[in-house]
Order: C-alpha cells, then sequence, then structure tokens
C-alpha cells in the first residue's frame, strides 16, 4: 500500500465532485473507497484506476446512492422518534405522561388564553428555536474535516441526518402556525367556544411537549453515530 | 459465471455473517473479504454493497462509527442487538434454501449443510 500524492488526491476529489454528492454522510465513503482502491495499485496505473472507479460510480448511479441514503435516513429518524414516542404510553413512562396531562389540564383550567399561548406553547418554541441552533453548530463542527477536504470544490456539503432532523424539530413551528393562525386570519377563532380551546390547548401543548422531548432523545441516540 | 443475481438474494446475510465475525468493517474491506474469502469467485459490487449497508443501518440492524484515518473520515459498520439476533435467523433462512436448491439440483442427495 502506498499514499497518493497531494497532486492524485486533487485528482480523486475532482473526480467525485464531478458526480455532485452533497451528503457528508456519502462524500466521506466513497472518497474513502476511491484511495483505499486507488493506494493498492502504483502510480503508473493511478489514472486507469481512476477511471475505472469512475465508470463504477457514475452520475447517475451516485444520485441514486444519494436519494436512497435520504430516505433510509428519514425513516431510521422517524422510526427512532416514533419508538420513543411510544414508550411514552408503556409502563413505567406512562406514570409521568397521566402526571403531565393532569398538570396542563390543571394549569390550562386556571390561566388565561393569553398566558396559555406564552406558556405552553411559546416556551416548547423558544426550546425547539434553540435546539436548532444547537443541532446546526454540532453538525457544522462535524462535517467541518469532510469540507475541508472538498474545498476546493464547489460542492455545498452537508449533512443529510441533520437536515431530516431538522425537519422533524421544526415541525411544530408549522402546526403552531396552522392551527393557532390560519383560524385567526379567517377570524374563524372567534367560532371556537373557551371550553374547547381549552381542549385543544391541552392536545396541542402535549403533541408539542412530547415533540420536543422525543425529538431531544432520539438526537441523543443518533448523534453517537451521525454526522448530527 | 454471471452470479451477481444469486448474490443478490443473499447479500445481507453475507454483510451480516462478516460483520459477526469481525466486529467492524468499512465497505471496501467488506468487498475485499467477499473475494478473499471465495477466491475472487464472488465480487460485491459498490452498486450493490452500499444500498444494502444503507438499508441495514436504516432497519436499525448496523450501527456506524466514524474514525480520522489519514486526513479522511472512515465509516465503519458494526452489528447492533437487533442485527445479531438477525445474524441467526438469515443464516438459517439461508442453509434453508441452499439445502432446498441442493434437492431440486441432485434429488438423490441428502445434504448436509453448515454455516
Amino acid at each position: 500500500m502506498r499514499k497518493l500524492s497531494e497532486r492524485e488526491l486533487k485528482s480523486v476529489q475532482k473526480a467525485i465532485a464531478q458526480r455532485e454528492i452533497t451528503a457528508a454522510e456519502l462524500l466521506m465513503e466513497v472518497y474513502d473507497h476511491y484511495i483505499i482502491h486507488l493506494e493498492g495499485f502504483p502510480e503508473e496505473h493511478f489514472e486507469e484506476q481512476l477511471n475505472a472507479l469512475n465508470e463504477k460510480w457514475t452520475y447517475s448511479y451516485c444520485k441514486k446512492l444519494q436519494h436512497d441514503l435520504s430516505k433510509n435516513i428519514n425513516k431510521s429518524v422517524r422510526k427512532t422518534q416514533w419508538g420513543l414516542i411510544k414508550s411514552y404510553f408503556s409502563w413505567p413512562k406512562m406514570v409521568f405522561t397521566l402526571i403531565f396531562i393532569g398538570g396542563i389540564t390543571l394549569l390550562v383550567n386556571l390561566i388565561t388564553h393569553k398566558m396559555q399561548l406564552m406558556i405552553l406553547f411559546g416556551l416548547p418554541i423558544v426550546y425547539l428555536t434553540a435546539f436548532l441552533v444547537f443541532v446546526l453548530f454540532r453538525t457544522h463542527k462535524k462535517i467541518k474535516p469532510i469540507k475541508k477536504t472538498f474545498q476546493d470544490t464547489e460542492l455545498k456539503i452537508s449533512s443529510i441526518f441533520s437536515n431530516q432532523f431538522i425537519v422533524f424539530i421544526s415541525l411544530p413551528l408549522h402546526f403552531y402556525n396552522f392551527f393557532l393562525n390560519v383560524p385567526r386570519i379567517f377570524g374563524m377563532d372567534k367560532l371556537i367556544p373557551e371550553y374547547l380551546l381549552n381542549y385543544l390547548s391541552i392536545t396541542f401543548c402535549f403533541i408539542i411537549y412530547l415533540h420536543c422531548i422525543s425529538a431531544y432523545e432520539a438526537w441523543k441516540i443518533k448523534s453517537k453515530t451521525a454526522l448530527l | 459465471m454471471s452470479n451477481s443475481n444469486l448474490i443478490k438474494g443473499s447479500l445481507q446475510t453475507i454483510i451480516l455473517k462478516l460483520l459477526e465475525e469481525n466486529e467492524k468493517m468499512y465497505g471496501y474491506e467488506i468487498t475485499q473479504k467477499v473475494k478473499e474469502l471465495t477466491a475472487g469467485e464472488i465480487k460485491i459490487t459498490e452498486g450493490a454493497l452500499y444500498p444494502a449497508l444503507h438499508k441495514l443501518e436504516a432497519e436499525g440492524l448496523l450501527t456506524t462509527e466514524i474514525q480520522q484515518v489519514d486526513n479522511r473520515v472512515r465509516k465503519y459498520y458494526s452489528l447492533t442487538k437487533d442485527g445479531q439476533k438477525e445474524v441467526s435467523s438469515k443464516l438459517a433462512e439461508l442453509q434453508a434454501f441452499v439445502e432446498n436448491m441442493q434437492r431440486i439440483i441432485n434429488p438423490g442427495l441428502k445434504p448436509e449443510l453448515g454455516f
């Protein structure tokens, strides 16, 4: 096994960049695959072997691989979070869930609608926004070495894991807009009676808090191995 | 011999078995190990290997670990607890299939295969 020269490494980076792989998870794997393979051949066979690799890792194959990887990661994040959510409805976490629902039911009946919005929805939204910034910072730190390797190319490298996770984290923000702001725009908020509004508040609040806790737990599990 | 179609159905079992024996491996290492064990008779293509690895990871049977190697990062795959449980059932499935194939090809032969 020999070490590739700087010129050879640049050729490999250029060849991979032409495949337009932007997912850091895949990029590092393909790059490593190219390097180990090429290190097994003498210098005079470099171009020939690089071409052979390029024929295997075609543009369309890389695009498909990236698309499938994105789908698999999405599935994996959903599976992890759903598993965690389900665990809140099984013993012994069920006790916590029931106490929590009881607590917010009591709170909703004691405070005004404005306070409900601030405490029950405002706090988780602030938490999720801060969590989002934290995840973005961690991802940036983790993919830095990969970005550095391909700094001479024009690739916009990102982590699919992080992208998918951010979509999940920001879900309640869309949810909040859809259920609370859209009815206001159409003047429908006045049509909902106060008692029903309280029940809706409890339900939405419970879902958002469950999402906050499970998103953090999912991140704790996935961040051990993923670029997250 | 073009054996890619035959390998396709057993690729996940091959990966799981190799990872059971080797604790952790990276993609290229898996292709080389298979080549070495079968004296070059079976060649796993990149086109089949990486999608299979990513699928097994998404199913929770494999986990990954990133390590810095010579100014680049390498992704190692290893079995999860679920993956360890899955190995024996996948091997039993493959063994039963091979035995049945033997019965079809050589009806007089009683195969005694072991993995």
